[in-house]
C-alpha cells in the first residue's frame, strides 16, 4: 500500500481531525438564537412576537424554549461551552450568577430605546455600573382568591389586605367548613413569599453587597412555625399531599381544593383558566392589616445578550423590539409579568375583565404602597432558593423542627452566599 | 524497519479517527476532570486550584452522605432482585413457549423506555395518592398512601421501577439457556434428577459465566442510575431526599449550584467505588464460577 503519498496523507490526517473536532467547538454563526423559559402559554406568546419580528424584516433567528428548572441547567452548559443563545430571558433568580462572572454582555451602548421604560424596570439590570440586561417586566407578589369559594363557605377575604394571624383564622376555618380542602396551599417552602415576610420584620432578606442573609434566624424560625401550625391545625396540607401539588395543573386551586394561591402577579393568568370563577389579585397577608411595605415592584426578568454572542447588533434589536413593538406587546400580554411602559399597560389592559387587566390594575394600585425594592438577588440565590424548599419539606415530614431548619438555612446561607 | 513503518500507515490512518475519538471524547475529558476536581471552577470563570478542598469537604456534607446510602440500599436492594426477576422469566420462556419472540420483544420494551417522561407519568398514575395501586388496595380496604411523595416509599417505587425493567438482562439469561446442551440435561434427568435438582445443579452452574456477567454489568449500572430519579423527583431527588441518587446529587452541584469541581470529584470517588466492586465481583467470582472449558484444561 503505497499508494498514499505523504502529503494525501497528511490532508487526510488534517481533514479527519477538523472533521472529528469542528461540531465539538463550531465557530458557527448562523442565525442568532433566542431563548426563554416558562409555561407553555408564555413560548407560544413569544413564538408569536418573533413572527411578527421576522414578518416586519428582522434578521433570521432560531428559538429555543424549555421549563424554568431545565432552562438553567442548559444555559449554564451553554454558556461554559462558549455556546449561548444571543439574546436570553434571564430571571433575576440566576442574574448576579452570570453577569458576575461576565457571562453577559452589556448594553449600555447598545442602543436599546428604553425611553418608554418606568425607570426602575429600565435600571433593574444595572450592576457595578454596567447594564446587563433590560428589564421586560415589573412585578409584585400576591394573592389570587376565588372570592365565590369563598363566599360560599361563608368566610370574606378583604380588599385592603389581613394581618398573618387573620390569615390563620381564615384558613382554619375554611378548611373546618369545607370538607376535603385547606384554607391555603402550604408555603413553608416558598423564599419569595418568605422575602416579603422577612422585610415586614423590618429588614431585607440579603445584605445590600449580596455577601450574606440580612433576616435573622428567628423571623426564619418565626416563619417556619407558622406553617408548621397551619399543617397541624389542617388548615394547610400535610407535607405528602404538597409533595404532589407541583405544576400549575396539580395545584390546590386548580383541583379546587383550597381557595387561594400565591405567586408573582403574573402567574394568575396561568391559574385563571383551570378555575371557573373569576380570581381575584390581592396583596399577601402582612404584620399590620393595610402595611404593604413589605411587598416590592420590582423588574424581576430581563432580557440579556451574551458575552458570546456574534450578532449583538441583532440581538440588541430584537430586544428593542420585543419592548416597544405595538405586536410584540400585544402578543406577549402579561405573560412575562405586568409590561414595563405606560404604553404596553394600556394595550393590554384594553382586555377589561381578563386576569391580565387586574394583575395590572392590582401592580398600579400597590405601587404607591410598597416599599423600596430589594438589590438584585445574590450570586448563589438559586441554590437557596431550592435549598429553602428542601429544608421546608424535611420540617414537613417531621425529620427536623423548624428551630433546627432555621439554624440549617442560616448555615447554608452562609456557606452559599459571597462566594 | 522504514519500510515496515510505511506498510503499517493506512493501518494507523484508520485508526485515527477512534485515537481521536478516544483522546478527545474520553481520555482528554477525564484528564481535565481530574484537574477540576482540584479546583473551585464555577462554571463560568477560570478553575482555581485548591488541592484536595473538594475531596475533604465531600465527607463533611450530609447530603453527599444521604446520596451515598440513598445510591446503596438502591443497588443492594434492586440488582439481587431484578436478576432473580429476570432470571425467572428467561427460564420460563425458555420452555419453548410458541410465541416467544413476541414476549420477548414484550418483556424487553419496559427497558427500552429507560426513564423516559412517559414512565414517570405513569408511575404518578400507579404510585400517586389517587393512582392505581391504592385503588387495588381500597378493594381489601386497606387504606394507601402517597407512595412517590412520602420519603419512606419514594426509593422503593424507583427499585420497583428497576425491577420492572429486566429485559436487558433477560435477554442475556435467556441467550445463556440456549448454550446449555440438552444432553446433559437429559443425562441428568435419565440420572434421576427432579425439576429442582436439575435447575439448581445442573443449569445454574452452567449458566454462571452469564449470571456473573449480568452481575457486574448491573452493579455498575444501578450505581450510575440516573434518569429515573431525575424524571421522577423532577430532578430534585424528593421528597425529602429520599431519591437524592448520588449522580443526581453530582448534576445539581454541577449544573444548578456552579460546583463543577466538587462534581468532578464526586465523579472520581464514583468511580473508585465502581472500581472497588468490581474488583471485590472478579475475586469472588473465582469462587462460584464454572467455565465449561476448566474440565478440559485439566
Amino acid at each position: 500500500m503505497n499508494t498514499f503519498s505523504r502529503r494525501t496523507l497528511l490532508g487526510l490526517g488534517a481533514a479527519t481531525a477538523a472533521a472529528i473536532t469542528l461540531p465539538g467547538c463550531s465557530a458557527k454563526s448562523g442565525p442568532m438564537r433566542v431563548a426563554w423559559y416558562g409555561p407553555d402559554p408564555v413560548t407560544k406568546a413569544i413564538n408569536k412576537a418573533l413572527d411578527a419580528w421576522k414578518a416586519g424584516g428582522g434578521a433570521e433567528y432560531a428559538g429555543e424554549s424549555a421549563p424554568f428548572d431545565d432552562y438553567w441547567d442548559k444555559l449554564a452548559t451553554q454558556t461554559s461551552g462558549n455556546n449561548a443563545p444571543d439574546v436570553l430571558r434571564m430571571s433575576m433568580s440566576y442574574f448576579s450568577d452570570y453577569a458576575g462572572r461576565n457571562a453577559l454582555k452589556d448594553l449600555g451602548s447598545a442602543g436599546i430605546d428604553t425611553s418608554a421604560l418606568d425607570k426602575d424596570v429600565a435600571d433593574s439590570g444595572l450592576s457595578d455600573g454596567k447594564n446587563f440586561g433590560i428589564g421586560q417586566s415589573s412585578i409584585s407578589y400576591a394573592m389570587y382568591v376565588d372570592e365565590a369559594a369563598v363566599k360560599q363557605a361563608g368566610g370574606t377575604v378583604p380588599e385592603q389586605g389581613w394581618t398573618w394571624d387573620k390569615f390563620a383564622e381564615f384558613a382554619r376555618d375554611y378548611a373546618g367548613s369545607v370538607q376535603g380542602s385547606y384554607g391555603s396551599g402550604d408555603q413553608a417552602g416558598n423564599l419569595q413569599l418568605f422575602e416579603v415576610f422577612a422585610r415586614q420584620h423590618g429588614t431585607e432578606l440579603f445584605s445590600d453587597d449580596g455577601g450574606k442573609l440580612a433576616t435573622s434566624k428567628e423571623t426564619v424560625q418565626e416563619w417556619f412555625q407558622y406553617w408548621a401550625d397551619l399543617r397541624t391545625a389542617k388548615a394547610a396540607p400535610p407535607q405528602n399531599v404538597s409533595a404532589e401539588t407541583t405544576g400549575i395543573e396539580k395545584s390546590l386551586i386548580a383541583k379546587g381544593k383550597a381557595p387561594l394561591q400565591f405567586g408573582w402577579v403574573q402567574q394568575v393568568t396561568f391559574y385563571q383558566p383551570l378555575v371557573k370563577n373569576p380570581l381575584a389579585v390581592l396583596p399577601v397577608p402582612q404584620g399590620t392589616a393595610g402595611d404593604l411595605k413589605g411587598q416590592f415592584v420590582k423588574g424581576l426578568d430581563l432580557w440579556c445578550v451574551s458575552a458570546a454572542s456574534k450578532h449583538p447588533e441583532d440581538a440588541a434589536k430584537l430586544i428593542g423590539f420585543l419592548l416597544n413593538d405595538e405586536q410584540a406587546i400585544k402578543a406577549i400580554g402579561i405573560l412575562l409579568g405586568v409590561p414595563p411602559s405606560q404604553k404596553a399597560r394600556d394595550l393590554v389592559a384594553a382586555d377589561a375583565g381578563s386576569a391580565g387587566a387586574r394583575a395590572i390594575k392590582y401592580v398600579e394600585d400597590i405601587a404607591g404602597q410598597v416599599g423600596p425594592s430589594p438589590k438584585p438577588w445574590p450570586k448563589g440565590y438559586g441554590e437557596l432558593l431550592t435549598g429553602f424548599g428542601r429544608i421546608a419539606e424535611n420540617i414537613g415530614f417531621g425529620k427536623t423542627t423548624p428551630a433546627a431548619g432555621a439554624t440549617e438555612f442560616v448555615e447554608l446561607a452562609g456557606k452559599t452566599l459571597g462566594q | 524497519m522504514i519500510a515496515n513503518l510505511r506498510r503499517s500507515v493506512p493501518a494507523y490512518l484508520f485508526l485515527l479517527p477512534w485515537f481521536i475519538g478516544l483522546v478527545g471524547l474520553t481520555i482528554g475529558p477525564m484528564l481535565l476532570s481530574l484537574y477540576y476536581s482540584f479546583t473551585d471552577y464555577a462554571l463560568l470563570n477560570t478553575p482555581e486550584w485548591t488541592g484536595l478542598q473538594n475531596y475533604t469537604n465531600l465527607f463533611q456534607d450530609p447530603r453527599y452522605l444521604q446520596s451515598l446510602e440513598v445510591t446503596f440500599v438502591y443497588v443492594a436492594v434492586s440488582v439481587p432482585l431484578e436478576m432473580a426477576f429476570a432470571l425467572a422469566v428467561a427460564v420460563l420462556l425458555n420452555r419453548g413457549l410458541k410465541g416467544l419472540a413476541v414476549y420477548r420483544a414484550l418483556y424487553y420494551v419496559p427497558s427500552l423506555l429507560g426513564g423516559s417522561v412517559a414512565i414517570a407519568l405513569l408511575w404518578q398514575q400507579i404510585f400517586g395518592t389517587d393512582g392505581l395501586l391504592n385503588d387495588v388496595l381500597g378493594i381489601f380496604g386497606i387504606e394507601g398512601r402517597g407512595w412517590i411523595s412520602e420519603p419512606g416509599t419514594a426509593l422503593w417505587t424507583l427499585i420497583v421501577l428497576r425491577v420492572w425493567q429486566f429485559g436487558a438482562p433477560m435477554v442475556i439469561f435467556l441467550a445463556g439457556l440456549r448454550q446449555i446442551p440438552d444432553e446433559v440435561l437429559e443425562a441428568a434427568e435419565v440420572d434421576g434428577a427432579g425439576r429442582w435438582q436439575r435447575f439448581w445443579r445442573v443449569t445454574l452452574p452452567l449458566l454462571s459465566p452469564v449470571v456473573f456477567f449480568n452481575l457486574v454489568l448491573q452493579i455498575i449500572g444501578a450505581f450510575q442510575a440516573f434518569t429515573p430519579a431525575f424524571v421522577i423527583s423532577g430532578g430534585k431527588g424528593g421528597p425529602s431526599d429520599s431519591t437524592l441518587f448520588y449522580t443526581l446529587y453530582l448534576y445539581q452541584q454541577a449544573f444548578g449550584n456552579f460546583r463543577m469541581g466538587y462534581a468532578a470529584a464526586m465523579a472520581w470517588v464514583l468511580l473508585l467505588i465502581i472500581a472497588v466492586f468490581t474488583g471485590l465481583n472478579f475475586v469472588l467470582g473465582r469462587t462460584w464460577v464454572f467455565y465449561g472449558d476448566e474440565g478440559v484444561r485439566r
